[in-house]
């Protein structure tokens, strides 16, 4: 069976206990790897990805070294499914990218990742069949600023929200008002928080948070070994 | 009132696998079967809103 070396994140070289992965240092920068089988990777299917498919098994994983390592040292997490090719290509990475990575990890260096969405509301369908016409006109022109109103709400949580980060990423997702990431330094995630709480109550919105994540969506990077 | 959610799948999905640096070159195995699940989870995204 072909064997490799699964890498979870980059981060700098400290001493750390992970209960299995390890690090690899090399001048200040270590990658967290662990040695794996490559035949747990084949044959992996996302659309049957429940809680106990072996893709969430795997996922999991990955998210729990990642924290693991967050927990004391800023990360770099990398993409599931890196795995290199020996102990010499992961010091030939950390090489060639060296400035680079250390740049990243300085960006988010005491900082973590929320998520924040926000659903367009979902009505309960009403009969309009006895409606005259001017009364469906009128039911029919109402839910038409509703929704305009709450996609200007939607927008302005964005903007605030994003004054109060790091950081911000957004991506278009179909029937989500706004469905984003945000980068907050620890010492602001008290008011960050409170801000998204305040701020969907005062624009009528219904709002999800997830977090606190290590900056997944702030390391969209590509590190080539050349 | 916003909620507050244990992870779910689908976005803990969407940052491992979707998310995070990339490592190309000669240094990195290529996972077939990852690149496969990459493209099912841009085209299961795509999907979720509607």
């Amino acid at each position: 069976m072909s064997r490799g070396l699964y890498a979870y994140a980059i981060t700098r070289d400290r001493q750390l206990d992970l209960a299995g992965p390890w690090l690899i240092g090399h001048r200040g920068l270590a990658l967290v790897v662990a040695e794996v089988d490559l035949g747990l990777f084949a044959g992996l299917e996302f659309e049957e990805a429940a809680e106990d498919s072996p893709l969430a098994v795997l996922a999991r994983y990955h998210d729990s070294v990642v924290r693991a390592v967050f927990e004391h040292e800023p990360v770099l997490p990398l993409r599931f499914g890196t795995v290199l090719e020996s102990i010499d290509a992961a010091v030939r990475l950390l090489g060639a990218r060296h400035e680079e990575a250390r740049a990243w990890l300085e960006r988010v260096d005491g900082r973590r990742e929320w998520g924040v969405r926000v659903r367009a509301a979902v009505r309960a369908p009403e009969d309009l069949g006895g409606l005259s016409g001017t009364a469906y006109l009128a039911q029919r022109r109402r839910r038409l600023t509703d929704a305009d109103v709450a996609r200007r709400g939607a927008e302005t949580l964005h903007e605030a929200l994003t004054g109060r980060a790091a950081d911000a990423t957004r991506r278009d997702a179909t029937g989500l008002l706004l469905d984003a990431a945000y980068l907050v330094d620890a010492g602001a995630e008290h008011d960050f928080r409170a801000d998204v709480e305040r701020l969907t109550a005062e624009l009528g919105l219904t709002a999800e948070i997830t977090g606190p994540w290590p900056p997944y969506s702030f390391t969209t990077v590509e590190f080539a070994d050349a | 009132m916003p909620e507050q959610n244990a992870a779910s799948l689908v976005d803990l999905l969407d940052r491992v696998v979707h998310r995070g640096a990339v490592v190309r070159g000669d240094v990195v195995i290529a996972l077939a079967g990852v690149e496969l699940i990459r493209l099912d989870l841009r085209l299961l995204l795509i999907g979720i809103g509607g």
